[in-house]
């Protein structure tokens, strides 16, 4: 199968020195949804970026589509809008995505910088509106809009594009449980049309639902594990070491019990 | 916050100004501001300003609003522009009021003050016209403001060449509101571990502490906003959404406006230049 991407030893620090990402060394086939797994602060963003080529590693390379992905290939008009057209992030964040003054104009602001025409570009906006059910908020100000309304015009805006990759962080972090079961349909739709996804998630149990294969991230910035959701989840000491799972404390019958605790389904221990 | 979202509200009711297209609505504020400035007699500045505040009671504008919002500007525009007109020594005249009168300038080091300071009837007559032309401006400004909204108003300007101001504009407007969250959790923050007030020292402790974060978390959100531009495929061009629904309701209000503005200049120079005005 074709990859999409390829990173090879990537490391990286930020401005402040403070490590992100070390030695990580995996690819992205094309088609298939990824997972990145890891506790908070644990670098899953930083890959992200890296594979949005927003950001670059000090050591090693990443390739995408076959290509080095540097600043001075990204330079290259012609290639970072191709790169760009391809491959979309949706921000942890989603208020630092929506820069624009209503809803419409958001959706609109993706394929204008491709240069598409005018007409084309309404008929997206309006396809997108349609299929996230965005119609009565279309001019209204990102400010006036919920956390949930906000992450599902930010997915709008980037699947205006109709991009053949969508790298998703943390999508589902800090949404109720409506919109979290929204986003696992539209994820599954995506993945039924061919898109590749790469998903940052420390929300278990989206994992075996919308995940082909799972990469765990470590506290020490490495890759601590890959494999696929079943075997992942299954593997309660790797979850417990890289801080996904916690030990639980019960009291039976007097006596005190520990469990490693998480939320896959429903309460499993 | 209040202010913005109300503003955003009135400007989506159904109204006569509301339907029009925001350039045609720019142009006519434009126009007749010119024509205001060329006024020189109250009666006809107070015209314009009551076909003005007619537009606005016909776009569903309350007149307590706007005038709530032209009002409190006024003794400002008074103290600093209009009161200073009103003496003999920047507007010399017939003498009303006498305040001092030393009969001979007085010299204080290498200044020459003038012996006498009263207000004049030309002083009065000037401070009114002036604060009378900025009370219309500002009305004219509201009525545009309540009836059009802060988007569609940003793409009335927007053209190629003012293309990068604008999206800063637009910019600055969106994230105002999140850095005032910001702050606003901040001090419910506070507020809520907050058992007894502390010195006035400690408190100003906090508030530079406090600027000092929202500085670094503003400019954190600002290179994120960037790469998320970067990554929807911005190359350095802003380009914007812009439609004119410029047809034949915008041509009337445009000569409408054209009729006004005639006819407060007609009533200004041939009808009031003759009386004691």
């Amino acid at each position: 199968m074709t990859e999409v991407f390829r990173a090879g030893g990537i490391s990286y620090s930020y401005p402040d020195g403070r490590l992100g990402l070390a030695e990580a060394s995996f690819g992205v086939a094309e088609g298939e949804s990824l997972i990145v797994l890891g506790a908070n602060a644990s670098g899953k963003s930083t890959l992200l970026h890296l594979l949005a080529g927003l950001v670059f590693p000090a050591a090693g390379e990443v390739q995408a589509f076959g290509t080095r992905l540097t600043e001075a290939a990204l330079r290259d008009g012609e290639f970072a809008r191709r790169f760009r057209q391809r491959v979309q992030l949706l921000f942890q964040d989603a208020d630092a995505m929506l820069f624009n003054p209503t809803v419409y104009d958001e959706i609109a602001f993706g394929p204008l910088q491709l240069d598409l025409p005018v007409d084309d570009v309404r008929q997206r906006v309006e396809e997108m509106v349609a299929l996230l059910g965005l119609g009565k908020v279309t001019q209204q100000p990102p400010f006036a809009l919920s956390g949930g309304e906000k992450k599902k015009v930010a997915l709008a805006a980037l699947l205006a594009v109709s991009p053949e990759v969508l790298l998703l962080d943390e999508p589902t972090t800090g949404l109720d449980p409506r919109f979290q079961r929204w986003f696992v349909e539209i994820a599954l739709e995506l993945r039924e049309l061919g898109k590749t996804l790469v998903t940052a998630t420390h929300d278990l149990h989206i994992v075996p639902e919308i995940g082909d294969r799972v990469l765990v991230l470590g506290e020490d910035h490495r890759i601590a594990a890959a494999g696929t959701p079943p075997d992942i989840l299954g593997d309660v000491d790797l979850l417990l070491q890289v801080n996904l799972v916690h030990e639980h404390a019960h009291i039976h019958d007097d006596a005190i019990h520990l469990h490693p605790h998480a939320h896959l389904h429903e309460h499993e221990h | 916050m209040a202010d913005a979202v109300f503003a955003e509200r009135a400007a989506r009711r159904p109204g006569f100004l509301q339907s029009l297209d925001a350039r045609a609505k720019l142009l006519s504020a434009v126009g007749l501001l010119v024509a205001a400035s060329f006024l020189h007699h109250l009666p006809s500045l107070w015209a314009l300003g009551l076909c003005v505040a007619a537009m606005a009671a016909l776009s569903r504008v309350g007149i307590r609003v706007l005038f709530h919002r032209v009002w409190w500007l006024l003794p400002a525009a008074f103290v600093v522009i209009a009161l200073p007109a009103m003496f003999s020594f920047i507007t010399p005249g017939e003498p009303l009021i006498t305040l001092y009168e030393a009969g001979h300038p007085i010299r204080v080091g290498p200044l020459r003050l003038p012996g006498d300071v009263t207000i004049t009837r030309q002083g009065l007559a000037a401070a009114g016209l002036v604060v009378t032309r900025v009370g219309v401006g500002v009305l004219l400004a509201v009525t545009l403001t309540l009836t059009t909204r802060w988007q569609d108003l940003l793409k009335a300007v927007y053209t190629s060449a003012t293309a990068p101001f604008v999206m800063i504009l637009a910019m600055t407007y969106r994230y105002v509101f999140v850095l005032l969250r910001m702050v606003e959790g901040m001090h419910l923050g506070r507020l809520s571990r907050t058992i007894s007030p502390g010195s006035r020292a400690e408190e100003r402790r906090w508030v530079g502490g406090r600027v000092g974060a929202l500085f670094s978390r503003s400019r954190h959100l600002s290179e994120q906003v960037y790469q998320a531009m970067v990554g929807r495929g911005y190359r350095g061009e802003p380009r914007v959404l812009t439609g004119s629904r410029f047809g034949l309701p915008e041509a009337a209000w445009l000569a409408a406006c054209g009729l006004v503005a005639a006819g407060a200049l007609l009533l200004d120079r041939a009808v009031l230049a003759g009386l004691p005005w």
